[in-house]
């Protein structure tokens, strides 16, 4: 995975709704295809700093007998995602003309 | 059989951590969460079940986990530390000020309980620390004994001037 490229990843995924880690983990492993599986337990330290820094909350629910804990975007967090998203988009831009009709 | 397993593999992560007890087991209880969830998935894909715990703990990782884990908190639970420390001391010297300074003087510091500003700011002292820190009784030991020696040391050395 990028560097850098967690936190977005994450973000993304948690505008569509709260989820808990394995869930991410899971979602973030489907959705690419297996391109940003990862070390499982590294996505943690991630979801800890982006709620330290405010960007995501976080709470305790029981669900099926099993305490899970829910991760929510903080409108900072949304303003972040919008910001890293922007990045991105101009990154992409960017490298386009350099990359394009290139062979794989 | 199965505890064990997710404990050994909970002990190594921990073995990095050095944290307050309170962060340590939220973390090691989300991880444990994380490896019964992975199991069971892993088992419902048809794996026995010590294969599937066996993945689970593999696919997540040991003690590169707990050192990453570790560099996450430290930071903020350094901040937290300081502003938990900051705070009560500012309080303090903000009621310090309330008590002593206006009036100048021992005789006239009984007053003070009648004014709003002193209890608001007693208040602020008592509710922000259990409102801002998960330590908050810390931090309000630490008002307590920062009051008591301000109040020591303004109103024995003037009782004795008596």
């Amino acid at each position: 995975m990028r560097k850098g490229s967690t936190e977005i990843l994450v973000l993304s995924l948690l505008q569509e709704r709260p989820m808990y880690g394995y869930e991410i983990s899971t979602q973030l492993e489907q959705r690419s295809g297996g391109y940003f599986g990862m070390k499982e337990g590294l996505l943690y330290p991630s979801l800890h700093r982006m709620q330290h820094r405010g960007w995501l909350s976080a709470s305790w629910q029981t669900v099926e007998g099993r305490p899970r804990k829910y991760y929510s975007l903080t409108p900072l967090g949304s303003k972040v995602l919008s910001e890293q998203a922007a990045e991105w988009a101009t990154f992409l831009a960017a490298m386009e003309p350099f990359i394009k009709d290139k062979p794989v | 059989m199965d505890e064990q397993v997710i404990d050994q593999a909970l002990a190594k992560i921990r073995s990095q951590l050095h944290l307050s007890q309170e962060a340590e087991t939220e973390i090691l209880g989300e991880i444990r969460t994380h490896l019964e969830e992975a199991r069971q998935a892993a088992r419902m894909a048809g794996e026995d079940e010590g294969q599937a715990l066996e993945r689970a703990v593999a696919e997540f990782g040991g003690e590169e986990v707990g050192q990453e884990l570790q560099q996450a908190h430290a930071g903020w639970e350094s901040i937290e530390a300081l502003a938990a420390t900051g705070l009560p001391v500012l309080l303090a010297l903000v009621l310090r000020w309330l008590v002593f300074v206006p009036q100048g003087s021992y005789r006239a510091w009984g007053q003070i309980f009648s004014q709003p500003a002193f209890w608001g700011v007693a208040l602020a002292a008592l509710l922000l620390p259990a409102l801002l820190f998960r330590r908050w009784q810390f931090t309000l030991v630490s008002w307590g004994i920062f009051w008591l020696i301000s109040v020591v040391f303004i109103v024995i050395p003037h009782a004795y001037q008596w």
